[in-house]
């Protein structure tokens, strides 16, 4: 059992690279627009030349996978026997609730900003509610998860029970996120270049996750058999 | 094939290692503004150091507040 844990560890980090390799393309595109926005913004001359910044945009999300994909192993581990299915279906499920959680619900309240777009006072203030909406979009998943096993929905056929499960947590999101505070959109940025960053940002996010996901499916699934 | 489920307490270390793990490396590239750096090196202090002006494009694309 513990063989297994360690297996999972090491394929969840392994899985982590594996998004990384995924997700280049998305985000060689995504760095063009960003840097036109950066130029916009700042003018030329930030304290770090713009192919250190690439570079440093692929280590980062490098090492973002690495530790999405530990954390991802030990909840992968978790799921065993408490989520329904197989491997490689219990991994899709995580990756989907994950993205669902972590990238869609804060995307959709607090969306991603280019450089230039936020107004620097708010930024701790803005930091908060963002982490803020990621805890909670996680702490609705566990509890959907815990509501789908009550005894009482039990005599429900899968699919209704995950259909009224997943409405309700969808609800209570909705509800949520529409309870806590706005934040000003960037106004100085042409709402064309913003939409463009924006949908690269949920690109590169969901490409992470979901390829975790895929890839920790695949490794498990091979180790299953 | 119907799997047990692991036990929670075997999985406490692993959980904690990972979290340890994700957090250091998130809080040097989501949210360091210099202080990690700062024994080694005050360059570009300013704008929030080293670290930050180099995982600045991750930062933006992960959705994280930035500037």
């Amino acid at each position: 059992m513990r063989r297994g844990l360690a297996a999972g560890l090491v394929a969840g980090v392994l899985a982590g690279l594996v998004g990384l390799v995924a997700g280049e393309p998305a985000l060689g595109r995504a760095v063009a627009l960003e840097e036109a926005a950066d130029l916009a913004a700042r003018g030329p001359g930030s304290a770090v030349a713009r192919g250190g910044q690439r570079a440093g945009l692929v280590v980062g999300t490098s090492l973002a996978g690495l530790a999405v994909g530990a954390l991802f192993g030990v909840a992968a581990a978790w799921a065993v026997g408490r989520v329904e299915g197989g491997a490689w279906a219990r991994s899709l499920k995580l990756g989907a609730v994950l993205v669902a959680a972590v990238v869609v619900l804060p995307a959709i309240k607090y969306p991603a900003n280019p450089p230039g777009a936020g107004d620097p006072v708010t930024l701790s203030a803005r930091t908060t509610l963002y982490l803020g909406l990621v805890a909670l979009g996680l702490v609705l998943a566990a509890i959907g998860w815990a509501v789908g096993r009550l005894p009482a929905l039990a005599r429900l056929r899968v699919p209704a029970r995950q259909v009224l499960v997943g409405a309700g947590v969808g609800l209570v999101a909705v509800v949520v996120a529409a309870a806590l505070p706005d934040l000003d959109a960037g106004a100085a940025v042409p709402a064309e270049l913003l939409w463009s960053f924006r949908l690269g940002s949920l690109a590169t996010q969901a490409v992470l996750l979901g390829a975790t996901a895929i890839g920790y499916g695949l490794l498990a699934d091979g180790a299953e058999r | 094939m119907t799997a047990r489920p692991v036990p929670l307490r075997a999985l406490t270390w692993p959980f904690l290692g990972a979290l340890l793990l994700a957090a250091l490396v998130l809080y040097a590239l989501a949210f360091d503004q210099g202080a990690l750096a700062a024994p080694v090196t005050t360059a570009m202090a300013e704008d929030g150091g080293v670290l930050h002006e180099f995982f600045h494009d991750a930062r933006h694309l992960l959705g994280v507040p930035c500037h």
